[in-house]
């Protein structure tokens, strides 16, 4: 965790190693339980962009959506193999469906106050899963901003606080 | 097509489901009893690196 082959430990962000050591300490000297949790996260990425392809798009699209990444071999080689992609992912997913949810679609319900908390959290765990993971951080903060301005400032000085306080824990 | 849109759920389910079925396909196939830690592409990313660091913390 703290070192790897002599490089600087911030080398191998410790999320996803931790989520591995919990699964080898639960389950023993194997890789299938992690491989199966993966298949879970695939559940969760893909049940995430299919609600946000139907709402946009229609039903059409969320079947295509579904299809698409059930079946692309990428993918599905992905969610078997011990990298952080899977994790990643899945996390990516679930912040895109809540800010296109709460921010951009009409369809969506009114924002509720915990959900920059979730999206924060998200954010905060993807980063130490890969620390690209900032970008995206950066850009859903300024999202929030950006849409917020002109319907209600109120909320977005609600949101901010939870948002960056949950990245920071 | 309309009968796909009126049937959207079940599609996505249907899809869902074959793409379980696909990845513990892929899962079953490479991992054996001798060998639990099997990965399907040792050397591809970084799970070398990551198990290792777990290992560490285990």
């Amino acid at each position: 965790m703290y070192g790897y082959g002599g490089r600087a430990s911030a080398f191998r962000p410790p999320a996803y190693p931790a989520t591995l050591a919990l699964s080898l300490a639960l389950f023993g000297n194997s890789l299938i339980p992690i491989r199966t949790f993966q298949i879970a996260l695939f559940l969760i990425m893909t049940a995430s962009y299919v609600a946000v392809a139907t709402g946009s798009f229609g039903p059409l699209a969320g079947v295509l959506t579904g299809w698409m990444f059930a079946i692309y071999p990428l993918f599905v080689f992905l969610s078997s193999e011990v990298a952080t992609e899977s994790l990643y992912m899945a996390l990516e997913a679930v912040i895109f469906f809540l800010c296109v949810r709460t921010l951009i679609t009409p369809y969506g319900r009114r924002q509720r106050a915990k959900t920059p908390l979730v999206v924060g959290v998200c954010c905060g765990v993807g980063t130490l899963t890969r620390p690209s993971m900032i970008f995206v951080f950066i850009l859903a903060l300024a999202a929030w901003g950006d849409v917020r301005e002109g319907q209600n400032a109120r909320s977005t000085l609600r949101a901010w606080p939870s948002f960056c306080l949950a990245v920071s824990v | 097509m309309a009968g796909i849109e009126e049937r959207s759920t079940r599609w996505v389910i249907l899809a869902l489901v074959v793409g379980v079925l696909l990845r513990l396909e892929l899962v079953l196939a490479t991992t054996t009893p001798e060998e639990s830690l099997n990965r399907l592409h040792p050397g591809y990313t970084d799970g070398t690196a990551c198990l290792n660091n777990a290992k560490s913390l285990v």
